[in-house]
């Protein structure tokens, strides 16, 4: 380096550069409002004599999280890094992740994904010095450094982003097994209960709640559940009886983004969170009181047009365009991927 | 019982995608009995007697995250709470009664039971004022009911030889003249038991609004006897939207969380309603298809026309 300024540890790592763009603390943000996905539910309505016409709803164990929508204003087009501050912390914390990071006119839109019923999470924005117009007035003393162009790449007066620790992590493989928590009268569960992936964060603080983290949401999952039911006979009711056949097929799912929390004894974990579900059925049934309409050589065939009707199909003309529901089946990507979290303390800059 | 769809290996674990067959179960006459051959000749007899039957399967799809090496030991440990699951949306076979109707002519209400649920008082009494009549042979019975028309209480029951229905040309033939089902009416004061015959409504009645759907009409015979006796009303039984019915007739807010049905008696002269009735199903019964019923019979007769 011909100019400038370079400041390392005693692990040779750099904290200060004259060439880097450091990011500097800018404001805490609340959210600006807050939606879900709306649940996608769909399948024929009616009555039917032997069918069940029920469930026609979303499990309570399908989950979809708190989008929170944060507005960030800025002078550029560079992006900011926004840390999340959880609303709550330990072993019953909900897990947040930044989903979207996108420009709206002159500002930045950012979307955090966070298990529903849980307190709001506050955001902490750094930018670097390009992008924000913070006053540094009335404060003469401290460090700024330029690079070759003139331009500030770091100001100690403008609080400069301070890591504590920076953790490699990767997802779990799924979201939900179906091996736990379902049973009884529980039904169909979709909810997040895999074990998440734990690290331990260098330099905690004794007080987890100070813990913010830097990690947007790479890794997603997406899981069903199906039930098909069928059944077949004779009922005797008077003059009422009757042959009937019947089949129903349900399609419950749920669509999962990588989410984090700091978790018991300031752990750092990764795992999931609801972003959007759906339950999709469909049902068949004949009836006839004729033994001929329905004579047992012809039931075969019968049952067969049945299958048919609610077979591999079934999913693709429930009033939603080409059934196209969800992106995939009973998988997750990017869980194996690296994906680095920054963290910090939120007292650094208050 | 349990099949392996898909394996995903996942490095140290693999995404199983598992089918679990969490019900399959045959009954004949509602005791579960060892799975029945389909194509057997039992099950062709139980279709040919017109036994009460089925065949019912619940499956369930679910994911499985298992550590490798995936066995057939650790899917089924992994699946053992599964086999308590319940899907939700199963019909209640609540047995406390089947039907229950309340009628304007004094807010009556009446209830009916399948036979293992008939209150006593209601055996005895039909056990003392028709001794002729054996209790057992009936499948499904009411309470006594004060009919303001005829002045007296009445009890409605149904006989098991009704199950053998449509087995004989004679019943054929009716059925494909619109008659859905009947009744024994045991007229309390009177000793007499009559039959209501169910039908499908051929022809619209000015009595009922026509922003109504009638399903069938009743007429009622002596015992035995193919010619209506002449009462000089007709029952009619229909559907219709509850809040403008209830208008319509004065009648209370009484609806069934499964279903709600009306009948009107009206005099075949004047049209003058006598009587009306609101039929309130709370739960899927075998009498609560009305809808269902009468679309099946149309369906029928119109294959026995063809």
């Amino acid at each position: 380096m011909a100019y400038g300024l370079s400041v390392k540890n005693n692990s040779g790592e750099v904290l200060v550069d004259s060439d880097f763009n450091h990011y500097h603390f800018v404001q805490t943000l609340t959210h600006s409002s807050v939606t879900r996905v709306p649940p996608l539910v769909d399948g024929p309505g009616g009555s039917y004599d032997q069918a069940p016409s029920s469930p026609n709803s979303l499990d309570s164990d399908q989950p979809r999280g708190n989008i929170y929508k944060f507005i960030f204003g800025s002078n550029g087009a560079k992006p900011p890094m926004c840390f999340i501050k959880p609303s709550a912390t330990g072993g019953s914390a909900p897990y947040a992740s930044i989903v979207l990071t996108t420009r709206v006119g002159t500002n930045w839109e950012i979307w955090v994904l966070q298990t529903y019923g849980a307190s709001a999470p506050t955001l902490y924005c750094f930018s670097p010095i390009d992008q924000i117009s913070a006053s540094t007035s009335g404060t003469t003393y401290g460090l700024q450094t330029f690079n070759s162009s003139g331009d500030t790449t770091f100001d100690s007066r403008l609080k400069p982003l301070r890591v504590i620790d920076s953790i490699i992590t990767t997802s779990p493989s799924l979201a939900n097994t179906g091996s736990s928590n379902v049973g009884g009268e529980t039904n169909i569960n979709l909810n997040v209960n895999v074990t998440p992936n734990s690290y331990t964060i260098n330099n905690a603080p004794s007080n987890s709640s100070d813990i913010i983290y830097y990690c947007p949401s790479i890794a997603h999952c997406c899981q069903d559940k199906r039930a098909h039911r069928e059944d077949d006979g004779f009922q005797a009711a008077g003059n009422n009886s009757y042959f009937y056949a019947w089949a129903r097929d349900d399609l419950w799912w749920t669509f999962y983004r990588g989410a984090y929390r700091v978790g018991a004894s300031s752990k750092f974990q990764s795992s999931y969170e609801g972003y959007a579900s759906g339950h999709v059925w469909d049902t068949a049934e004949d009836t006839s009181s004729l033994l001929a309409a329905i004579a047992a050589a012809a039931l075969g065939q019968w049952q067969l047009a049945i299958a048919l009707a609610i077979g591999a199909s079934t999913f693709t003309s429930a009033g939603v365009a080409s059934g196209n529901y969800y992106p995939y089946e009973n998988d997750s990507r990017n869980e194996g991927q690296s994906n680095p979290a920054i963290i910090s303390r939120a007292s650094f800059y208050t | 019982m349990f099949e392996v769809l898909e394996t995903k290996d996942k490095g140290h674990e693999s995404i199983v995608i598992v089918k679990v067959i969490l019900e399959r179960v045959d009954k004949v006459e509602g005791v579960s009995v060892d799975n029945i051959d389909k194509s057997s000749a039992y099950h062709q007899t139980l279709h040919d007697d017109r036994i009460d039957h089925s065949h019912k399967t619940t499956e369930l799809t679910t994911t499985l995250l298992i550590s490798n090496p995936v066995t057939d030991d650790k899917v089924a440990k992994a699946i053992e709470p599964l086999n308590s699951t319940k899907i939700p949306g199963e019909e209640n076979d609540s047995d406390t009664h089947v039907e229950r109707y309340y009628v304007n002519d004094g807010q009556e209400e009446r209830d009916f039971y399948s036979i293992g649920s008939v209150p006593s008082d209601i055996i005895n009494t039909l056990k003392t004022d028709f001794p002729s009549e054996n209790i057992d042979d009936f499948l499904w019975m009411s309470s006594s009911s004060y009919n303001s028309v005829l002045k007296e209480n009445v009890i409605t029951a149904f006989h098991k030889s009704n199950v053998d229905g449509l087995k004989n040309n004679s019943e054929m033939q009716r059925y494909k003249e619109g008659v859905i089902s009947h009744v024994h009416k045991f007229f309390m004061k009177t000793k007499r038991v009559g039959t209501r015959v169910y039908s499908i409504a051929t022809k619209n009645y000015s009595c009922v609004p026509d922003w109504c759907e009638i399903l069938a009409i009743g007429e009622d015979f002596e015992k035995d006897q193919v010619t209506p006796m002449d009462f000089g009303y007709i029952n009619i039984y229909f559907k219709g939207d509850p809040a403008k019915v209830e208008t319509e007739f004065g009648l209370e807010n009484r609806r069934g969380a499964e279903a709600t049905f009306y009948a009107i008696t009206a005099d075949k002269t004047t049209n003058e309603v006598l009587r009306v009735k609101q039929y309130c199903y709370d739960y899927r019964t075998i009498f609560s298809g009305w809808e269902l019923t009468a679309a099946r019979v149309k369906k029928d007769i119109a294959k026995l026309h063809e």
